[in-house]
């Protein structure tokens, strides 16, 4: 075992695993604390609701949106029809739209008053509703095509370095589309789409703002009523606990079925798949399908805002806006790259001894799933208690007194991002890195390369798109952040985010339109340029 | 490597530029940032005194506080409810502040006895209801909300929030425990539908048919009125319940000044100058509720809806009894 660790890239890849760890046992250590009052009422009275709500909802959205990003992946990777390029390009656009605001969208358009209530009142001229999205249903809905991309990204790139030649001996075997689409392309994207799925799922039960807008009473939900309103820290804690005990489970089916299908062997030399052109009715039917989800997800949120927007222009003031802009950038892109630097250090470690980071890795893995709040306050018990024996210990011996260094600097927000968001910076390194066969490591050894060599050289080079990616899609997701930002921001930093839900927990929609428009064209950015290094993939192949 | 480096020059550099000034408050607040900047903004033009904020959620910026300890660097507390407040002296986070100009502005219904925190503005839970389809006469307190002829047509949002639960523990401290629980039973029984939304959803619902009461606060209602969709609203009135027994649930947004606050001399000027006629008449325009004190001039729609009768309970009571406000809806099964 302590030769194991005398490998640099094990030793760091582990330390900065148990980065994580911090909150992690700050939490879990509410576990061993007797059950008190609270938690004997939460046992009687609601427990059995948040498990069966948040259950309920992450399974339906688990369901659709496998159903949603694999068949829109596969249309798109193996059919050629008009305006494929730029479809491909869309279906990833709803992942720049933040849940919660897709939530304000939807609940305000199809509520008293709103655009499709009354379009729906109008045309069968009656008084009702065509659907209430103060429901789980809504929330589903909402989750579902807010978050279906995480699987069509990853279904994609799987389906695409997929061997033309599998598909060709599929189809001499005497195999029709459906048959091959069954019994060749899913087993073969299987651990991509349970990847992008894990994700999905993980998102979805860390959610705080689309539950707390519609009054669902999900396990997040209930934890923050816990602490916040009862102020019973530890039933919060054991309820997190056990949040935490279910994304484990997760993870572990997750990793288990990956494990089963054994890394699939990168075909590189092999001819790319030549697709198949549709016309007609077929082509049209493709685009439909393809174009529901954009729809749905992206087109009519984005409209909605931006009529918004006009109507509210006036509250906003141009200095203090870019201010807010600034600050949000900044602080995203700082922690982005800081979750893929740990991230590339970790999987390498896991590449270069398994068996021993890997328990490691997986707990690391686990942050992405502690809801933002319970992230935020397991950082800031340690931070701040870090704070105060910092200060004594400099005014005891230097005389001087450094006050809340780290908890009131952005320190303590990088490193709730890092535990937040090395999950994912971790998923996008290894799915990039498992396609570089071992031999190629080995072979460099052989040569006598050092592993940092390897690691620039071989595995960072040939994946330089995957990390972009990485990087991307945490960046994205930094902007959208809330619960964690809230609570451990310095004076006077606020973040696009929190004005915009600050506006609309204040019931001021039009107003929080900009802010989250800004958000929307922002993370449309980097978006673009993920476009741009697959097309740029593509064409190198 | 050279990148690396370089990187984390720059980390450290953001991270150390936090920087502090000498004449300064840092101001933890519960209400929201658009609404407090206006005055903070004139505060610091008229002193000079720079106002940093930093907005959350009351119940988390106690636990902030609370883990902060001696080092906090927090002056001011600012809150949209009494509970909270009640809660921040509970735990021993804030100091007596003695000041003539609070003692004369503020009616001493709406601060601390000891002076460890003051009153700024009020909000009234009122009623709102279909003119078309409620006797106004038939209207009492909220007691009457829970009796069976208003089934399926009562409006009001989830029990997690802060209103409902200072309503909650009003009717605890009125009527005692049991009743209140018989009150909260009925009530639930009497929803329209689960309660989902904020406030101004509630009045929503209301307005397209889905029940025939609402209850919600009064800024709310005063700003959905005063804006250029009035019309969609104006088959709507007015309320404020109140029967022999209990009059109507006054709640308040106020601030305090915290035990280990560095600069407790700027933070006494801040709250003073809150309760100054100039700010108060902010309050009451900005966001259309009810001043501390009592000369103010209101808006003219809260003109309009006429005057409330006050209840006699002490606002202290809530914060006293909100966790078992929110077991008691747990139970009744409160959403």
């Amino acid at each position: 075992m302590f030769r194991s660790l005398q490998n640099g890239w094990v030793l760091f890849a582990i330390l900065f695993s148990l980065i994580v760890i911090v909150p992690i046992a700050t939490v879990g250590s509410f576990v061993f604390i007797n059950e008190g009052d609270t938690w004997l009422h939460l046992k009687e009275t609601v427990l059995l609701n948040y498990i069966t709500n948040s259950l309920v909802i992450a399974l339906c959205v688990f369901i659709f949106s496998v159903i949603i990003g694999t068949m829109t992946a596969w249309i798109i990777s193996i059919f050629n029809f008009p305006c494929c390029k730029y479809i491909d390009w869309f279906l990833i656009l709803p992942l720049a739209i933040p849940s919660y605001a897709l939530c304000y969208v939807y609940s305000e358009t199809f509520g008293f008053n709103g655009f499709f209530s009354q379009m729906f009142q109008w045309l069968t001229n009656s008084n009702s509703y065509l659907v209430n999205f103060y429901s789980i249903e809504g929330a589903i809905f909402i989750f579902t095509f807010s978050l279906y991309p995480y699987v069509y990204i990853l279904a994609r790139q799987s389906f695409i370095s997929q061997s033309a030649s599998y598909i060709e001996i599929s189809k001499i075997s005497g195999h029709n589309l459906v048959k091959i689409f069954f019994k060749n392309s899913i087993p073969y994207a299987r651990p991509a789409i349970i990847g992008g799925a894990t994700l999905v799922i993980m998102e979805t039960l860390a959610d705080y703002g689309v539950a707390d807008y519609l009054g669902i009473d999900t396990f997040t939900k209930g934890i923050y009523r816990t602490w916040f309103n009862l102020g019973d820290i530890n039933s919060a804690g054991k309820l997190s606990s056990i949040l935490l005990l279910t994304v484990f489970f997760v993870i572990f089916i997750e990793r288990t079925s990956r494990r089963k299908a054994k890394y699939n062997k990168n075909i590189r030399n092999d001819r790319p798949l030549i697709k198949r052109n549709l016309s007609g009715f077929n082509a049209y039917l493709a685009i439909t399908l393809c174009l529901i989800p954009v729809f749905l997800g992206f087109l009519i949120p984005l409209i909605t805002l931006i009529s918004w927007c006009f109507k509210s222009i006036s509250y906003w003031d141009l200095y203090s806006f870019i201010k807010i802009i600034f600050s949000s950038f900044s602080i995203a892109f700082i922690a982005a790259i800081l979750c893929m630097a740990c991230a590339i250090i970790i999987v390498y470690g896991l590449r270069v001894n398994y068996k021993f980071v890997s328990p490691f890795a997986r707990i690391a893995s686990m942050g992405y799933s502690i809801p933002g709040a319970v992230a935020a306050i397991g950082i800031l018990i340690p931070i701040i208690w870090m704070d105060n024996n910092l200060n004594i210990f400099f005014s005891k011996y230097f005389n001087y007194s450094t006050g809340l260094l780290l908890s009131g600097s952005l320190a303590a927000l990088l490193f709730a991002y890092l535990i937040r968001f090395l999950a994912l910076s971790i998923q996008s390194v290894e799915n990039a890195f498992i396609r570089v066969p071992n031999s190629l490591d080995n072979a460099a050894k052989v040569l006598g390369a050092t592993n940092k060599k390897i690691l620039k050289n071989i595995l960072i080079k040939l994946n330089i798109n995957g990390i972009c990616l990485g990087i991307l899609v945490v960046f994205v997701d930094i902007l959208k952040e809330l619960p964690a930002t809230i609570i451990l921001r310095p004076y006077d930093f606020s973040t696009l985010a929190i004005k915009a839900h600050e506006l609309a927990m204040d019931e001021r929609l039009y107003e929080a339109s900009l802010p989250l428009i800004t958000i929307i064209f922002v993370c449309l950015c980097p978006l673009f340029v993920i476009n741009k290094i697959t097309t740029k993939y593509k064409r190198e192949n | 490597m050279k990148y690396i480096n370089s990187f984390f020059l720059i980390l450290s550099f953001m991270i150390i530029s936090f920087e502090t000034f000498s004449d300064e408050i840092n101001l933890y607040s519960a209400r929201k940032e658009h609404l407090i900047k206006p005055l903070t903004d004139l505060f610091t033009k008229d002193t000079g005194i720079k106002v940093n904020i930093i907005t959350a959620k009351a119940a988390q910026l106690h636990q902030r506080i609370l883990r902060e300890g001696e080092n906090s660097q927090a002056d001011v507390l600012l809150t949209s409810d009494a509970g909270n407040l009640w809660r921040a002296h509970n735990d021993k986070l804030l100091q007596s502040v003695s000041s003539d100009i609070l003692d004369s502005k503020i009616d001493s219904k709406y601060k601390d006895p000891d002076n460890y925190w003051f009153g700024l503005s009020l909000r009234a839970r009122i009623l709102v209801y279909a003119a078309e389809r409620v006797d106004k006469n038939k209207l009492l307190g909220y007691k009457s909300l829970a009796n069976p002829e208003f089934k399926g047509r009562v409006l009001i949002r989830s029990s997690s929030n802060i209103y409902n639960q200072s309503l909650i523990a009003h009717m605890i401290s009125k009527y005692g425990l049991v009743e209140a629980e018989k009150w909260a039973m009925g009530l639930v029984k009497n929803f329209a539908r689960d309660p989902a939304g904020g406030d101004r959803d509630q009045v929503k619902a209301l307005a397209a048919g889905e029940g025939d009461i609402a209850i919600v606060n009064s800024y709310y209602v005063a700003n959905m009125m005063d804006t250029d969709k009035k019309n969609l609203f104006d088959k709507l009135r007015i309320y404020f319940p109140n029967d022999d027994f209990m009059g109507t649930h006054l709640n308040i947004s106020g601030a305090a000044v915290l035990k280990n606050a560095p600069n407790v001399n700027n933070a006494i000027k801040f709250i003073e100058f809150l309760a100054s006629d100039e700010a108060q008449y902010i309050y009451a325009n900005i966001n259309y509720e009810y001043p501390v004190v009592k000369e103010i001039k209101i808006p003219y729609i809260l003109q309009e809806f006429g005057s409330y009768i006050e209840d006699n309970i002490l606002t202290n009571e809530y914060g006293k009894l909100s966790s078992e406000a929110i077991k008691l809806a747990d139970r009744v099964g409160w959403k």
